[in-house]
């Protein structure tokens, strides 16, 4: 059984003078390790959504449910007047969207926090609603990428190194520190809300190259493994029909042999001597595809524990 | 510091001063992973549907299978990967510009865990719970 639901309940707090209960400490490992499965759950890639030209409303739709006030779009570009705007609604239509954002910007990138509150866009706690971003651009010849767009809630975790202290055999545990642990651990799942977001498997019919490939995708490092699916295309490029890189580093090639592809990467052995990223850095996998027939199709890029 | 999923503890068992170690250490663990700002990122729509269509058609949302709703824009096909499972149709909202959900319970060949894919559709996301 999975995670079909986050309701998990913390235990209540203690007193002192009362028995520490087996079901007590259970109950708080239980309350830890559902926020943990989140956190070190499937770690899935984020789609960069590229752009050769302009970038419109009606291409492009970003979906979340409302936790958080700072509503974050990033935008990587460099060439020269690009405006970007950023339209809500509460409906997945192109219709009646509400503008919220719109400037022009005469370099990138652009990280762009919208409050939520404040913006003309109201959307209640939990609710579902819908980003569609646009970027017109100048004359450069340059991609553009919509880097991601998300919910910020500033200091919603709390920081718990106050409230935690190292026992030893002859420490007596008090009721201050079980409650302590306890108050650290709901501090935490304040900022862990449930999501699990699709990975974007694009398919295409062309060949990428390094510079301009648009099967760009970044995650941060939280977990040892990297799992890699792609379907090949058919025929061209040789032994390097596929080439994924790591940062612009190369990790592996593949010929394109027209089936389904799967490789699971150790992060702290990567290929070539490529570093492990920092725990906790983002970082960017893309694929360059050289091929003269067929589709190629990114299956799933993901960050799991286990192999 | 990394997380160590914890041991359960056996009624007339003592708690040991190293498994209330074990569970502060996992605590700051989770704190090193996410920090201080709360994140919860937006989903992104199928690449089929984009500014570059002509050339991504075919394109799917692929989901590790975690929560019990899928919730989607527009028809299309939940398909197991590995070709076992039987596919299934999905229906967009009769009711315009809103989201249908599935539930994915219903599907007795993907358990949580598994992979699949959602075809056809503009967006796909999977929730705890039917809003």
């Amino acid at each position: 059984m999975g995670i079909s639901t986050y309701f998990v309940t913390p235990p209540p707090y203690v007193e002192s003078g009362k028995w520490l209960s087996a079901y007590w400490v259970n109950e708080l490992n239980k309350f830890i390790d559902t926020g943990a499965g989140f956190v070190y759950g499937a770690n899935v890639a984020r789609w960069t959504y590229p752009g050769v030209e302009s970038v419109f409303t009606n291409e492009n739709i970003y979906v979340l449910r409302h936790k958080y006030p700072v509503l974050r779009v990033v935008f990587r570009f460099t060439n020269v007047s690009t405006t970007l705007r950023i339209k809500l609604s509460r409906q997945d239509l192109t219709g009646g969207l509400t503008q919220v954002y719109s400037q022009s910007h005469s370099s990138g990138p652009k990280t762009i926090d919208i409050t939520l509150a404040t913006s003309g866009f109201s959307v209640a706690d939990d609710e579902l609603y819908f980003v569609r971003v646009q970027a017109e651009r100048g004359t450069s010849t340059d991609l553009q990428y919509i880097e991601r767009v998300e919910e910020v809630g500033a200091g919603e975790i709390d920081n718990p190194t106050p409230l935690l202290s190292t026992l030893s055999a002859s420490t007596v545990v008090t009721a201050t520190y079980l409650n302590n642990l306890l108050d650290a651990a709901k501090g935490l799942s304040n900022g862990l809300i449930p999501y699990n977001l699709p990975f974007v498997g694009v398919q295409t019919n062309q060949s990428q190259t390094r510079t301009a490939t648009y099967l760009r995708y970044k995650l941060r490092h939280l977990n040892r493994y990297l799992h890699v699916g792609f379907k090949a295309a058919n025929g061209g490029g040789g032994s390097d029909g596929v080439i994924l890189y790591l940062n612009d580093l190369r990790v592996k090639g593949w010929s394109n042999n027209n089936t389904n592809n799967s490789d699971i990467f150790d992060m702290t052995a990567l290929p070539n001597s490529i570093a492990e990223p920092s725990f906790g850095a983002e970082y960017e996998l893309k694929f360059v595809v050289d091929k003269t027939d067929g589709v190629f199709k990114a299956n799933y890029l993901w960050e799991l524990p286990y192999l | 510091m990394s997380y160590v999923p914890s041991q359960e503890v056996e009624h007339g068992d003592l708690v040991v001063y190293t498994t209330l170690n074990q569970i502060k250490d996992n605590i700051l663990a989770i704190y090193n992973a996410v920090g201080t700002d709360a994140v919860n990122p937006a989903a992104c729509g199928n690449a089929e549907h984009t500014n570059h269509s002509t050339e991504t058609e075919g394109s799917t949302l692929r989901m590790f299978h975690t929560f019990r709703w899928l919730v989607y824009g527009s028809s299309g096909t939940l398909t197991d990967p590995t070709g076992v499972g039987a596919s299934v149709s999905l229906s967009d909202n009769p009711v315009a510009g809103q989201p249908a959900y599935y539930d994915l319970e219903s599907i007795d060949w993907l358990e949580y865990g598994m992979m699949y894919d959602v075809s056809g559709v503009v967006y796909a996301l999977e929730l705890d719970l039917r809003l």
